[in-house]
């Protein structure tokens, strides 16, 4: 069984987000360690981008706070390394097409899993343009994480079915950190009918705030 | 050239957050069906004739022509349009388009303000509410397109992410969609983003080489030899070489914004400095650095100021079917300056650019020769900034 699977064994899992580099690596380090210990079963690693069109105010802010404070693809590649020297949990990278991209889809998927990287969620990549990016991942073991959102509907069925390591569901239209006021309708109100009912396991996002180290 | 995924050889395609991917298939839908129903052109031709005040005049530019000394120079007046730019075109397209898929609110980003403004304008005359995104920056160069856009009806929201530019509009406007699709069209107003909006701008603005090849066959009898337009985005430049492409003898020529230099960091000329990447919806060439970050771009011409460019000239720019040149402040704002003295035509600082690759351009060509130059809008908004740039503290 891979992480991934593994932090799903007892059906409910938390998921920590944290921002690489906000404001430097180090403390990025002891907010992984922290999440970890603090009973955090899977961390999302934000690589930073520019340009971060799905976020809202506060991981836009932390994207800028990062790259003004000199991060890199590859110091995180290093990060990671380090951290991977005691930190079991499965750890999943969340960027941009472009940082993946940029650096070249294969050699970026090579270097994750050389580091100890189990997948990656990139939210400007839909089920449409996912074949880009996502057999890379399989031939180096990591999983391609596909997003549903509240506007889905006829939608859902056709990613779940290639969904890998789990689902993620976004439980709100909109940005992240942003409350619109309109709940994801088919996520929440029938939840039977609409939900994969099998593997991969949904846990439900984007319910992150402040990534902030306490 | 229009391919079903949205792709322009490798470029474009649909690199958006699954909240929008309904969103986009309807409007691609929708846009397939209104382009299908001869009603739906015959009310566009009557809003771009009554309303906009097409067809824009072809015009020869005598005085021009004779002091360059080598091809002839016609000018197409996309200035003259109704709100002064081309902009109008791909506007009041969406703008049918939106009532007819039942929406009654437009969101728009822009960057010189012209798009923001037709924008508005279209919203007020089909009674829609309308919501326009600008970078603070260019609230502040720009603050008579501003007060416009208020005085039609529309909020104008600053944007002070990132650069406070048009690419932090362009993302403020896609964060909106995602957060307030079903009452709401984002009314793109470049060749950009994801499939289908490259195409449906593209198609709108087409009106302006399919309007170029017929005045000019009444004019001389033939084709033209180059055809020349300015290049943030690409819309006008789009439309002035759509009807060519299928021409082999026909130049196309799209002038990028070189800013300071294409040799500094204050440039915005994507194909001469860029590179490929996946931004905004779209692949295509993006100015950025070795990890994919977006450069903050620099351009005196805020509608030029984009980091991109549109992937059906990325395209054609790998074909080798048009050309790219960079064209610098310095040479844009002699051109400003150059046409209005020249012939009584106050361009754009956007089109100033096209007109500064004329200046170039016509005296290595021959007298027997046909260039045609598209303003795609007019200067007015862009005098105090101008007289800024020269050193003269005017107020507006």
């Amino acid at each position: 069984m891979n992480r991934i699977a593994s932090a799903f064994e007892n059906g409910k899992a938390f998921i920590a987000f944290i921002t690489c580099g906000d404001p430097d690596l180090a403390t990025t380090a002891a907010c992984v360690r922290s999440a970890v210990k603090g009973g955090a079963d899977l961390i999302e690693l934000g690589i930073p981008f520019s340009d971060p069109t799905a976020e809202g105010p506060v991981i836009q802010a932390a994207n800028e706070r990062a790259l003004k404070g000199g991060v890199t693809t590859d110091a995180i590649f290093d990060l990671v390394r380090e951290l991977r020297r005691d930190v079991t949990a499965p750890m999943v990278f969340m960027t941009y097409a472009n940082v993946v991209y940029s650096y070249g889809i294969e050699r970026f998927c090579g270097k994750c899993a050389e580091v100890g990287i189990d997948g990656m969620i990139l939210p400007d990549v839909p089920f449409e343009e996912k074949e880009e990016f996502a057999p890379a991942c399989r031939e180096r073991g990591l999983s391609f994480i596909s997003l549903v959102a509240p506007t889905s509907e006829n939608r859902v069925a056709m990613i779940a079915k290639e969904a890998e390591g789990f689902l993620y569901i976004v439980s709100s239209m909109g940005v992240t950190g942003v409350r619109s006021g309109s709940p994801a309708p088919w996520a929440l109100a029938s939840p039977r009918r609409n939900r994969p009912r099998t593997w991969p396991p949904s846990p439900t996002g984007p319910s992150w705030a402040a990534p902030s180290c306490a | 050239m229009t391919n079903p995924n949205g792709r322009f050889g490798i470029h474009g395609g649909q690199y958006i957050p699954e909240t929008l991917m309904n969103a986009v298939i309807e409007l691609e839908a929708a846009y397939n069906e209104a382009k299908a129903d001869p009603s739906f052109q015959a009310e566009l031709t009557e809003l771009f004739n009554e309303y906009a005040g097409r067809p824009s005049r072809l015009y020869f530019a005598k005085r021009m022509t004779a002091d360059l000394g080598g091809a002839k120079i016609y000018l197409k007046r996309e200035d003259l349009n109704h709100t002064g730019a081309h902009k109008i075109n791909n506007v009041l397209g969406q703008a049918l388009l939106a009532r007819r898929m039942g929406k009654t609110r437009l969101i728009a980003e822009t960057g010189a303000g012209q798009h923001g403004v037709a924008t508005a304008t279209a919203a007020a005359l089909m009674g829609m509410q309308c919501v326009v995104y600008m970078g603070k920056e260019d609230t502040i160069r720009q603050a008579l397109n501003v007060y416009r856009m208020r005085l039609l009806g529309a909020e104008v929201i600053p944007v002070e992410t990132g650069t406070g530019t048009l690419k932090d509009a362009v993302s403020a406007a896609m964060r909106e969609w995602t957060n307030r699709i079903s009452d709401t069209h984002y009314c793109l107003g470049s060749v950009m983003g994801p499939h289908p909006f490259p195409t449906i701008v593209r198609d709108f603005q087409a009106v302006i080489s399919q309007e170029i090849k017929r005045q000019l066959m009444e004019k001389e009898g033939r084709l033209p030899d180059a055809v020349l337009a300015c290049v943030g985005g690409g819309s006008n430049a789009i439309g002035a070489f759509y009807h060519f492409i299928g021409d082999p003898s026909v130049r196309l020529i799209g002038c990028e914004a070189a800013g300071r230099g294409v040799d500094t960091f204050e440039t915005a000329a994507t194909i001469a400095t860029g590179k490929l990447g996946i931004f905004h919806g779209m692949k295509s060439y993006f100015c950025q650095d070795e990890y994919g970050q977006i450069a903050p771009v620099y351009s005196i011409s805020a509608g030029l100021d984009y980091p991109g460019i549109g992937p059906e000239h990325a395209w054609l720019h790998d074909t080798g079917r048009a050309e790219y040149v960079p064209v610098t402040d310095d040479e844009a704002v002699n051109a400003f300056e150059y046409l209005s003295r020249m012939e009584g035509i106050i361009p754009a600082i956007e089109s100033a650019h096209a007109v500064a690759h004329a200046m170039k351009l016509a005296p290595t060509m021959g007298r027997d020769e046909i260039m045609v130059v598209n303003i795609s809008g007019r200067g007015d908004k862009d005098c105090a900034a101008i007289a800024r740039y020269r050193g003269e503290n005017i107020s507006e």
